[in-house]
């Protein structure tokens, strides 16, 4: 459903469109999120942008014109918001403000680039500066005559306009509950990615022999100054409304924000467009701008396009439904993946391809507190974190977030902080000494710090627990105790919210396998997936093993353990490349396994089938993990099994 | 300062509006957790009401925003005046404080200020969010996302309205009674036990089903666009009637009795839907009594005991992690059926 940039609506292109838009009203439309690897392209739409006529910030102290901000990956918060400059402050011995970037880039635009990692906090702060469109200061009453001095005021303006840039290459990341919450906020998603000419040679050349881009403005600054100063007047008829909201329903999109930056589009367009009325063609261009998009849930995203690779990889497999052309002026309600019912209709979609059931669950036999005896097995990577049953996770030591845990001598590089206290205690007896042996100093009021006072913080962070359920639901599982399995992962579920555990969901069946469910701390979420999970097609272990790989690895960069369990009933038909044949797939499955056994993940395979197989305990074994055949109502047995296994 | 949009012109959202208003005719009610979609207008709706209420006076530069009749601790801007040289009072309108994800536990309970420090050499305590939010409000967008050691200060203030500070050399401990709002999307994440049980009343809010609504809300909110100021003169007549009655029900919150018959009707609900500890009985009553309250009646009714128990109720029933069956039906039922016994 995305619009493609090259797409022409009306006479423009798409992204000329929306860049028009976002000078025009760029704070109460939020922004816009770039869907774009290509750094040159990433380039060029931003210098378009900004090459257009943005309203001049009102405070005269910066009236330069709006500035646009980039932002770092990982930049400070403080720098964002603003707030003490704690090295200036101390080199001046007295408190120096630094002015968020966000309040520089007042009626600008703020650029966020790796959208996918940035920090949470970071784009909660971004969003709440939507909503809000200002900061809160405190204590600047009392600011000295500094180079970066603000005045006596309780609130800074900050509207901006937001560009993230999403440059994921794997749709199976995450999205992130506060990239949610942005995305909501912000009216348009502009995909810049098309697959043919990315790969172009001539443009790789191009880029070498980097000429200095020239931009011609898309639109001259006295034509956006009239759309700006008639956006206010422009009559939006109640048909208009009727139609964004009957559209909004269609779409089943439950945001009603997306309806009001809709109706900002609107009037937006209408106002570029120098019409005095809101008409049906502006309504027709701003749904697909700003509603399309939204249509397919973003919770279920990585799904459909997970699904869409494996329907590519299946070449038997009908085109999948993204091809729709976006170009539809009233989105087809059939092609609109509903947000209530999601569940069933992502099995009606399945259900053409695959013959498949759904199974349901039942109860399973597991000794209790089996994920904590797990979690015991000593990994290969470290040793000294010993989980406990009922425990929320292993303590570990951080210099950047969790809980203050004291201070230690050392230098606020990179991401440490400064501990203050600790700072100012250590330089304190010193000061008569070095007011004696520092001549310059022998008037100066404030205190002397030298650079081995400096202490930084030290904080303890827990690090969560991330279960990993790679579950088989192909016809051969179908067909044994598929039902049984989804019972023990129940069982292991309940016994994941006791240890307040995260889990993932992973579900291998015909040609590969697939993240149904992102790392997440909703259970009701995952146990609801389980239960609509149908069962049906062939068994791509070797796929579905690489992808918990990837997603395990991936837990680990984000600070987190990974647990990874996987239910089979050990038989594999399907290979790597997603093509039939049992030894080929069973090779590439053992393969598979021995690179898990290498990244030092901890593993846990559950043989469901009504006799456990070899290929069970082989991949166990290369896994460097513990095998388990799923127990007949008979717990005793299961613990005995388990204690050998860690032996 | 940005014009807020107008309490009395959200659409189709009565279970928050009226718990909110609740909160703000009794704060002892402990809260407001307001769980659903995104974009349903939860933060328009609680800024809505602290711009709407009554202001409160403080003294002049104040950071504690203390109340000069109920808190007798003295704060540095306070402490150490002659009555003749105390700062003036003045009138300061009811916080809303943002706790975002991700702050640190200094910005939240407050800490060392290093620019006093550097200015005079002094140590001196910077209040942090807790003391900007005393009588007032301490909004958390996304609370079930909140990090754990966060979670644990707020349980601990909110449970004795005291926030007490023991750290980086200082001590003290200054008085921070909030209501505390929390939002949420339980797909994306559990809300611990405790915390939960922290909240009064909680409210389940849904994108309006209707489209009527819908284009309400889109139309009000491009009026509201266009042109804030007229939009807020439109419904100030309506917000300032519903203050009136506010402050009404305030006054009048003291004069209602709890009569046997509305303890043993909230006792009998509470037993039948087997609720954790006796604060939801508690919280139900007082709730029951804020809308009898509201509603200028003079004793409360079985109705109001009823049109509240399910926000009042709906988060502490036992309930199995994994199982969706929603509360609301259960306390729906138990409802039913004790009208039923009552009416025969």
């Amino acid at each position: 459903m995305l619009l493609n940039a090259s797409q022409q609506l009306s006479s423009e292109p798409v992204d000329e469109r929306v860049a028009a838009l976002l000078a025009l009203d760029g704070h109460r439309l939020g922004g816009v999120t770039l869907r774009v690897r290509d750094w040159n392209k990433q380039a060029q739409w931003l210098d378009k942008l900004q090459s257009l006529s943005w309203p001049s910030p009102a405070t005269p102290a910066k009236s330069k014109g709006a500035q646009h901000v980039r932002l770092g990956v990982k930049t400070d918060l403080e720098h964002v918001l603003g707030g003490l400059d704690i090295g200036a402050s101390l080199q001046h011995g007295a408190p120096v403000q630094r002015i968020g970037l966000a309040v520089r880039a007042d009626h600008g635009t703020i650029t966020l680039p790796s959208f996918s990692r940035q920090s949470p906090s970071l784009l909660h702060s971004i969003s709440t500066l939507l909503d809000r469109g200002m900061i809160s200061n405190r204590g600047f009453e009392n600011v000295s005559e500094t180079p970066d001095q603000l005045s006596c005021v309780d609130h800074s303006l900050a509207r901006v306009c937001v560009v993230a840039i999403d440059d994921r290459i794997d749709t199976a990341e995450s999205t992130s509950t506060a990239m949610l919450a942005l995305l909501d906020r912000m009216a348009f998603t502009l995909d810049l990615t098309s697959p043919v000419d990315e790969c172009l040679p001539e443009e790789l050349f191009n880029t070498a022999s980097s000429k200095p881009r020239v931009v011609a403005p898309i639109m001259q600054p006295q034509a956006l100054r009239q759309a700006r100063k008639h956006l206010s007047q422009t009559i939006m008829p109640r048909s208009a409304i009727v139609s964004i909201c009957e559209a909004a329903v269609d779409m089943s999109i439950s945001s009603v924000r997306a309806s009001v930056l809709c109706a900002r589009a609107c009037r937006g367009l209408a106002a570029l467009n120098h019409r005095e009325e809101v008409s049906t063609e502006d309504v027709d261009t701003a749904i697909n701008l700003v509603l399309s998009w939204r249509a397919a849930p973003t919770a279920e995203q990585l799904n459909s396009s997970s699904e869409s690779t494996q329907a590519a990889n299946d070449q038997q497999s009908e085109q999948p439904s993204q091809t729709t052309s976006a170009q539809a002026t009233t989105p087809d309600k059939s092609t609109v993946p509903e947000v209530d019912q999601s569940d069933t209709n992502a099995s009606a979609a399945d259900g053409g391809r695959l013959e498949e059931q759904t199974v349901e669950i039942t109860r399973s036999e597991l000794p209790e507190g089996l994920l904590g005896t797990i979690a015991q097995v000593p990994g290969k990577t470290d040793n000294t974190n010993r989980g406990q049953q009922g425990r929320v996770g292993v303590a570990q030591q951080s210099s950047q977030r969790g809980r203050p845990i004291g201070a230690q001598r050392g230098r606020p590089e990179g991401h440490k902080k400064i501990h203050i206290h600790a700072t100012l205690r250590a330089a304190v007896p010193w000061q008569r000494a070095r007011r004696r042996s520092h001549q310059q100093h022998q008037e100066a009021r404030h205190l002397i710090v030298m650079p081995e006072d400096l202490h930084i913080a030290r904080y303890s962070v827990v690090r969560r627990n991330v279960t990993i359920f790679v579950v088989d639901a192909s016809g051969s599982a179908a067909a044994q105790r598929l039902s049984e399995a989804k019972g023990a992962v129940e069982l292991l579920l309940a016994e994941c919210y006791v240890r307040r555990d995260e889990v993932s969901l992973i579900v291998y069946q015909g040609a590969a396998a697939r993240v149904v469910l992102p790392p997440t701390r909703s259970l009701a979420r995952a146990r609801r997936e389980l239960a609509n999970l149908p069962g049906g097609g062939g068994t791509p272990l070797a796929s579905a093993l690489t992808l918990a790989a990837d997603v395990a690895q991936r837990v680990v960069q984000n600070g987190s353990t990974p647990l990874l369990c996987v239910l089979t009933d050990g038989r594999a038909n399907v290979d790597r490349a997603g093509i039939g044949g049992r030894e080929r797939a069973e090779q590439h499955a053992l393969l598979a396994a021995s690179e898990l056994g290498q990244l030092g993940v901890r593993t846990l395979v559950i043989d469901f089938a009504l006799r456990p197989r070899a290929l069970s305990k082989q991949l166990a074994a290369n896994a460097k993990g513990t095998m388990l055949a799923l127990p007949r109502a008979d717990a005793a047995s299961i613990h005995n099994a388990l204690a050998n296994g860690s032996r | 300062m940005k014009q807020p949009y107008p309490f009395s012109a959200l659409v189709a959202q009565e279970e928050v509006v009226t718990s909110l208003v609740l909160t703000a005719i009794d704060p002892t009610l402990g809260g407001v957790l307001i769980l659903g979609d995104r974009g349903t207008g939860k933060s328009t709706a609680v800024r809505g009401l602290a711009a709407l209420l009554p202001s409160m006076t403080a003294r002049s530069g104040c950071q504690y925003n203390l109340s000069v009749d109920r808190d007798d601790w003295a704060c540095p801007c306070c402490n150490g005046h002659s009555e003749s040289t105390l700062p003036e009072l003045i009138n300061v309108p009811v916080p809303v404080v943002d706790l975002p994800l991700g702050a640190t536990e200094d910005r939240v309970v407050g800490a060392f200020d290093i620019e006093h420090a550097l200015r005079t050499g002094e140590k001196q305590f910077e209040p942090g969010l807790l003391a900007k939010a005393h009588r007032g409000y301490l909004y958390v967008d996304e609370v079930n996302l909140l990090e754990d050691h966060i979670v644990d200060v707020l349980l601990d203030v909110s449970a004795s309205g005291v926030n007490v500070v023991e750290r980086d050399g200082i001590s003290l401990a200054h008085p921070s009674r909030f209501v505390l709002i929390g939002s949420g999307n339980p797909e994306e994440g559990e809300l611990r036990p405790q915390l939960l049980d922290r909240f009064g009343l909680s409210v389940e809010v849904s994108t309006p089903k209707s489209l009527d609504d819908r284009m309400e809300i889109v139309l009000r909110r491009d009026e509201y666009d266009r042109d804030a100021a007229a939009f807020a003169e439109q419904w100030r007549s309506a917000d300032s009637a519903l203050c009136d009655q506010i402050s009404a029900a305030r006054e009048a919150l003291s004069e209602i009795p709890l009569t046997k018959e509305t303890r043993e009707i909230v006792a009998k609900l509470c037993l039948d839907l087997n609720t954790d500890g006796l604060r939801g009985d508690i919280t139900l009553l007082r709730a029951a009594r804020a809308l009898a309250a509201l509603n200028g009646a003079s004793e409360v009714s079985v109705e109001d005991v009823c049109a509240v128990a399910p926000s009042a109720l709906r988060h502490r029933l036992r309930r199995d992690p994994l199982d969706e069956a929603g509360s609301s039906a259960r306390i729906l039922r138990a409802i039913t059926s004790l009208s039923d016994q009552h009416a025969a």
